[in-house]
């Protein structure tokens, strides 16, 4: 079987073709040829090759946007969360656990025994890992270190990693990731919620270390959530006005 | 036979190990090397003193080294030509003067000088180029972390720009040249800087734009990276304080984004028919008739079978219908309506005469001779009664008119 051939069946079975994950096929699309003979067969049932950006991973597309499709994408778009469990606690989980540097964007290493010291010396990440329920397969007897290596496996098999360093346990970040980068800021687009503006502190007054006063513009801002790493300063006072003449 | 230059290049080849050490850092006499190979160094003029104790590589050596090695350190400036622009112009405005004088020999001393002037400008536009080329192809290899990339960044686009600037200071004061040298009748001179100013000032500025593009392409990226880190921050933090969100509702009736509009084909499950004629099936097939009961032959019954009789019932005739006296009265009455003819027949009136009618009650009758009438085609009237006291209109009725249809 030829390479585009290969690159052919990935496509049809909704792979997204990364230079990452399927470097052959995804050569082969790179070439005019390659990719001119992939756009008519698939033009030919009724879809279109597409690419998440300018030298983003290659998908198929549905060519014809009929009113059908729009209905469907309108209902997925209504459970969207579904789609966006349980990867994003996954990704934010190894963001968190790569400190100030993250690198989680295609193309980028990751290894095991990185992610496994990092969440040894944090607690928080510890915990939040020992908590996760959607790791597949996990028991409660399981260590933080034991979920860290079944929540790899999982973004393998999720096709967001793919293992390129058996020996030493490292994973490279697939194009795929992409797609959730583009799904997240498309609701981000379409919603309030991700915005800057609903982003507010909610810390109240008897949960504040100094005791001041939450302004209450700050309160009546939104009913979002905050950031913790954002809006709090290491002392856990707060970054604006109030908590800034507070702490001085 | 010795020179200097031998002399220089055999100190700096007898303390390489202390040279290569200088161009990557600043020397310690105690930790790195002996003093008497420093000492070496510091009289060829190879280490300038850094700091109290250290020693650093002479910046033209290192230049050197890097430009032949293809060494890109983090944050290295690109070669400055701002200097020379100037120095180029004042050898021009130098050339001027003595050009005036017609001192033929300060002329030519002149003319050498701005020849090398121009040649390392020349020099230094390749290398920045090359090096900013270098640089934007690995992404700024040599770095490792988003800050230090987006450093890099911005340290080079303040780079490029003012290398930009001196650029167009460049093509300025290399067109004025060329005019004034073809003007002077120095032809050799303009015909130098046409071919290695002029000719390249337009790659030397497209290049530079490329790589001002590149740089703007990644500064972008970066701020993206930065968001979308944002973003998945946020998504993770939403998704588990509101356990309650399931997601939004869009508006797709414009365009849609690629990455939504993703599929992929069912999956083709086999489904291949087996042959009688395979072993696997005969095995089967053998299994299953094994399994079944045994076959009893027929037995045949000893007693004769049960005959019925089947009883036909003969055709009930038909009832003899008797007119009740109802339909003989209103017989009747249809009769003498007809004998009436147009001028009609008050129903009440003629009740009074019929014994027959007289038997049902009066409302009775009324209802029923009117509805029958008009079954046949009659034209009845009902006759209201007079208003009673307190009443504006008749609401009540005792007897109806009767008169064969105009049409019939």
């Amino acid at each position: 079987m030829s390479r585009l051939d290969l690159a052919l069946k990935r496509l049809a079975e909704g792979c997204f073709v990364c230079a990452v994950h399927y470097p052959d096929e995804y050569a082969a699309l790179q070439e005019a040829d390659g990719r001119a003979r992939a756009e008519a067969w698939l033009s030919a049932i009724g879809y279109r090759l597409a690419r998440l950006d300018a030298e983003g991973a290659f998908f198929m597309a549905h060519a014809v946007v009929t009113a059908e499709l729009r209905n469907r994408l309108r209902d997925e778009l209504r459970t969207v969360r579904g789609k966006l469990e349980p990867v994003v606690g996954f990704m934010e989980t190894l963001r968190q656990a790569q400190g100030r540097h993250p690198q989680i964007h295609a193309g980028d290493m990751l290894w095991e025994s990185e992610i496994s010291e990092a969440v040894r010396g944090s607690a928080l990440l510890e915990r939040r890992l020992l908590e996760m329920r959607e790791i597949g397969g996990a028991r409660v007897t399981d260590s933080a270190i034991d979920r860290v290596r079944r929540m790899l496996a999982q973004l393998q098999n999720d096709g967001y990693l793919v293992e390129t360093n058996p020996t030493n346990k490292g994973y490279c970040v697939t194009g795929k990731i992409d797609y959730l980068y583009q799904l997240i800021g498309f609701i981000a687009e379409n919603t309030t919620h991700l915005s800057d503006d609903a982003v507010t502190d909610q810390l109240g007054a008897q949960s504040r270390l100094d005791g001041a006063l939450v302004p209450d513009e700050a309160r009546a801002g939104g009913t979002a959530f905050s950031e913790p790493g954002a809006d709090a300063a290491p002392d856990g006072n707060l970054r604006d006005g109030a908590g800034g003449d507070a702490a001085a | 036979m010795s020179s200097p230059i031998k002399d220089l290049l055999q100190i700096l080849s007898r303390h390489a190990d202390l040279v290569q050490s200088g161009l990557l850092d600043v020397v310690c006499s105690e930790a790195d090397s002996s003093p008497a190979a420093i000492a070496a160094l510091r009289q060829a003029s190879a280490l300038r003193p850094a700091g109290d104790e250290g020693w650093r590589l002479h910046p033209r050596l290192r230049d050197y080294l890097q430009d032949h090695l293809q060494l890109f350190p983090a944050f290295q400036s690109l070669a400055e030509i701002g200097s020379r622009i100037v120095q180029l112009g004042a050898l021009w405005a130098e050339i001027g003067q003595v050009r005036q004088d017609a001192d033929q020999e300060a002329l030519a001393g002149l003319m050498l000088t701005l020849h090398s002037t121009v040649f390392d400008i020349v020099d230094s536009m390749e290398r920045n180029l090359l090096l900013l080329q270098t640089l934007m192809s690995t992404r700024f290899g040599n770095v490792k972390t988003l800050q230090a990339k987006k450093s890099q960044n911005r340290y080079y686009q303040q780079q490029t720009a003012t290398l930009a600037a001196d650029l167009s200071r460049l093509a300025v004061m290399a067109g004025e040249l060329e005019r004034q040298a073809s003007a002077w009748a120095l032809e050799p001179l303009a015909r130098f800087v046409r071919r290695n100013l002029l000719a390249r000032l337009s790659v030397w500025q497209q290049g530079l734009s490329e790589m001002q593009t590149l740089i703007r392409t990644e500064i972008f990226r970066l701020r993206e990276v930065e968001q979308r880190h944002q973003q998945l921050s946020r998504m993770d933090l939403l998704l588990r304080q509101q356990p309650g969100w399931r997601g939004f509702e869009a508006d797709l009736s414009g365009a849609i984004p690629d990455f939504l509009l993703a599929a992929r084909l069912p999956p083709l499950v086999a489904h291949a028919a087996p042959l009688d004629s395979e072993h696997a099936v005969r095995q089967e097939m053998r299994a299953l008739a094994r399994a079944l009961p045994p076959k009893t032959p027929p037995v045949a019954d000893t007693a004769p079978p049960k005959r019925y009789t089947r009883i036909i019932d003969a055709p009930r005739r038909a009832a003899a219908t008797t007119a009740t006296p109802a339909a003989q009265a209103l017989e009747r009455l249809a009769r003498d309506v007809l004998a009436a003819g147009s001028a009609g027949l008050h129903l009440a009136a003629w009740r009074q005469r019929d014994a027959a009618a007289l038997a049902m009650a009066p409302h009775v009758w009324l209802v029923f001779a009117v509805m029958a009438l008009r079954g046949r085609g009659m034209r009845v009237e009902l006759l209201g009664n007079e208003a009673r006291t307190g009443e504006h209109f008749a609401h009540r009725f005792d007897d109806a008119l009767a008169r064969v249809a105009p049409s019939a």
